[in-house]
């Protein structure tokens, strides 16, 4: 094939390749003459066709020449093969025959393996993967030194587990450092013995259940959950409402704290918000359990802060109708009565442009006498409940009473306002309030509504701390109540449900009539032949025939075992089948000992023979001998 | 000669003197797992009771088909048997079906075209080319 030349290309030198490589009819004498002496300067820098590079001498470097060739038209046309590669691979000078490495393409190289290019496989010669001094042993383990240390670790830990009851300080040093000195005798990079005693404890924390987050047994029962999840609620609600940001507690305390949250009210609003009311003490002894240790509640900023505009949204319409109402409440009930003063102080709230809350148009009379009176009077009315504090507390709490004075003389009159719009009976002074039950309470607070994913995450993360008990993303998200929270939680706790069967075994109209027959499995064939009486038959001829009752022709043991209920089917024919197997096995051993005697016997005799020979008494007979008495005996040949 | 009286036997017909239901047994599966089984379990818990009592000729009995659709089985007294599936049904529409299955007979259902089913012949005779009015031969 003609091999097509590369277009000129302007860098080149006038007298360009082309016009010399090409093979042309020299038009002109002229032109002729040119040819020849052109021929020899080199010219076209970029041109790889071989006249012009130069070299056209040995073997060798006709192959660099290729190499270089093909390099190139490579780079250029891409891996495709170009004209005139087929070639001849027998001649030494074609481009087949050049690897790789001169080619100068790009050559795998394999990683050097862990173990070494000198490593040759031994076979181990014992089972210890680890020495009896703690080298590394014959058999190799899969996963590494570092995934058997670890384990080595573990072992050691969970040898220590008891560190946590030790409770004499000394009997816990000496723990320490027996594990210390383990650590080293495996050489375990460990330190010092503070390092020991942090190993120790992370090791432990992993097996005990006593750090976990959720306890190990479950809650179980109504009644129990109940208290779990109202008190999730009010410590949830109690930590918002105070600034605090509830999902973000690590709640350490799990001690029962039940009297002071049984003091806390939970009732449902009008519009569906939760309102809690409680005493100081009850709320400081609540928050002094949930807050940090190292936090003094009596040293903690009282003032609210910033909530935000989502809570806010849900608590303005109800925080001035809560603030009277607890004063009014608080005042019936002689137990409860607790200082304004003691409240925090109330942040003046801008207008709020974004709620929806009514703001009237006319101002109706204002009521303020009666109610003021009495608000006026709360500050003064020193606290029931005896406060072990020091004195600035006192202090501190009488500077902030006539700052809530003011603020609630003003909330007071906005409510008043909204009263006045608005039908409510406000509870009379002197009836006292009854206890109200968990019963009366759930039905109260069962259509609160959940708007807030934070507060829900927080029950929930509270809940499990307490029951053990996950509720999952989608009861979460579906629940928009507390009472639908509170379902699903008791949801969660029975689950897997029980099978109908079970729950209508005990229900008395459909047990009590003769007609209905419930069954706790699935009926098979042989469910409907064995009452009808076809089944003592249908036994009778398999076993005859030595055939399986239930299932297949052959059951081996591993058929057995693989089966999902081995038990239900096979419990006749397991019987059976052993049965058989052992008469089968009995039946070879008999034969095997039968034979075991004859050859016995036979060797006996054999030997008396040899006896008698050696002794004299018989001498071996002759063939003919042999043929005769065998043809007496009349044995064929 | 008077006209002699046609032997017949009485002829029996199911109605006419006891009523026997053709539906002898009704079989209800139900899986524990299945949400195609929410409404039979629904109507197991609630309404059977009732309809076992209202039907106390029926046997009726209630296993657990695992992971299979709902199904009750009308067993008749001629030997067959009906099995209607009721995956994914309320508990008022199983009613039905087991109403259904309970009035049925053990026939294969058939379509009728005539309006009237009946073992007697006819009153006025079948009819032929040659008896009819202005007919002339």
């Amino acid at each position: 094939m003609r091999r097509i030349s590369r277009p000129t290309r302007p860098i080149d030198s006038l007298l360009s390749s082309s016009s010399l490589s090409r093979p042309r009819i020299p038009s002109s004498p002229c032109r002729v003459a040119l040819t020849p002496c052109c021929r020899l300067l080199p010219t076209a820098a970029f041109s790889t066709s071989p006249r012009h590079n130069g070299i056209l001498d040995g073997k060798k470097d006709k192959r660099k020449d290729q190499a270089f060739i093909r390099k190139w038209q490579k780079r250029l046309l891409g891996d495709s093969e170009p004209i005139g590669s087929r070639v001849d691979p027998y001649d030494p000078s074609s481009p087949i025959r050049i690897s790789a490495e001169e080619l100068g393409e790009e050559q795998e190289v394999v990683g050097d393996s862990e173990l070494g290019e000198d490593y040759e496989y031994e076979p181990a010669s014992t089972w210890d993967t680890v020495d009896s001094e703690g080298n590394k042993g014959t058999l190799e383990i899969i996963g590494g030194e570092l995934w058997q240390r670890k384990m080595q670790e573990w072992h050691i830990q969970e040898r220590h587990l008891n560190y946590m009851t030790l409770k004499d300080e000394a009997e816990r040093n000496q723990a320490i450092r027996e594990w210390y000195r383990e650590a080293k005798e495996l050489k375990i990079p460990i330190e010092s013995r503070e390092e020991a005693r942090r190993w120790l404890l992370a090791g432990i924390a992993e097996w005990s259940d006593e750090d976990a987050f959720a306890p190990g047994d479950k809650m179980t029962g109504e009644g129990p959950l109940y208290a779990a999840f109202r008190r999730a609620v009010v410590e949830v609600h109690m930590l918002s409402q105070n600034g605090y940001d509830p999902s973000k507690m690590a709640y350490p305390s799990l001690e029962d704290n039940v009297a002071a949250i049984d003091c806390v009210r939970l009732e449902n609003t009008r519009n569906g918000t939760l309102r809690i009311s409680y005493t100081e003490s009850a709320r400081r002894e609540i928050l002094r359990d949930i807050l940090p240790a190292q936090e003094d509640p009596t040293k903690i900023d009282w003032t609210l802060a910033e909530v935000d505009s989502a809570q806010e949204v849900d608590e303005v319409p109800d925080d001035a109708l809560e603030v009277v109402d607890e004063a009014v409440k608080m005042e019936s009930s002689g137990k409860k009565a607790a200082s304004a003063a003691a409240k925090p102080p109330i942040k003046a709230k801008p207008f709020d442009f974004m709620s929806n809350r009514p703001v009237p148009r006319t101002k109706p009379a204002v009521e303020s006498p009666p109610p003021a009176a009495e608000v006026m009077e709360t500050p003064t009315v020193v606290e029931l409940e005896p406060v072990p504090s020091p004195a600035a507390e006192l202090e501190a709490s009488a500077t902030a009473s006539s700052e809530a004075v003011a603020a609630m003389q003003t909330a007071v009159r906005d409510t008043i306002e909204r009263l006045a719009a608005q039908s409510i009976t406000v509870q009379k002074p002197t009836d006292p309030e009854p206890a109200m039950t968990a019963r009366q309470e759930r039905e109260l607070i069962e259509h609160t509504k959940l708007r807030d994913w934070n507060i829900k995450f927080a029950i929930s993360k509270r809940l499990l701390q307490l029951t053990g008990h996950r509720m999952s993303d989608p009861f979460l998200g579906s629940s928009s109540t507390l009472g639908f929270l509170f379902a699903h939680l008791v949801a969660t706790t029975s689950y897997p449900a029980k099978p109908l069967h079970e729950q209508i075994a005990n229900s008395t109209p459909l047990t009590a009539l003769p007609n209905v027959t419930i069954h706790a499995k699935r009926l098979t064939p042989l469910d409907k032949e064995k009452p009808l009486g076809r089944f003592k038959v249908i036994e009778y001829a398999l076993r005859e025939r030595g055939l399986p009752l239930y299932g297949s022709l052959d059951p081996t043991e591993d058929s057995v075992v693989k089966r999902k209920n081995p038990q239900s089917l096979w419990k006749d024919h397991i019987g059976l089948y052993k049965k058989f197997m052992k008469q089968a096995e009995e039946a070879r051993e008999q034969i095997e000992r039968e034979e075991r005697e004859e050859e016995e016997e036979e060797e006996e005799w054999l030997r008396d023979i040899d006896e008698r020979v050696e002794e004299g008494e018989i001498r071996p007979g002759t063939a003919e001998e042999a043929e005769a008495v065998a043809k007496e005996i009349g044995v064929k040949k | 000669m008077p006209v002699a009286a046609l032997r017949t036997l009485a002829k029996p017909q199911n109605g006419v003197g006891a009523f026997i239901l053709q539906c002898k047994r009704l079989d209800f599966h139900y899986c524990d797992w299945a949400g195609s089984s929410r409404g039979m379990v629904d109507f197991i818990k609630r309404d059977l009771a009732k309809f076992a009592k209202q039907n106390p000729q029926i046997e009726i009995t209630i296993s657990p088909r695992p992971h299979r659709h709902p199904v009750i089985k009308g067993h008749y007294i001629n030997g067959m048997d009906k099995p209607v599936c009721v995956r994914n049904m309320a508990r008022a529409e199983i009613m039905e079906k087991a109403n259904l299955l309970r009035n049925a007979s053990g026939e294969k259902l058939k379509r009728v075209n005539k309006p009237v089913t009946s073992l007697n012949e006819s009153v006025r005779g079948i009819w032929s080319p040659f008896h009819g009015a202005k007919i002339q031969i």
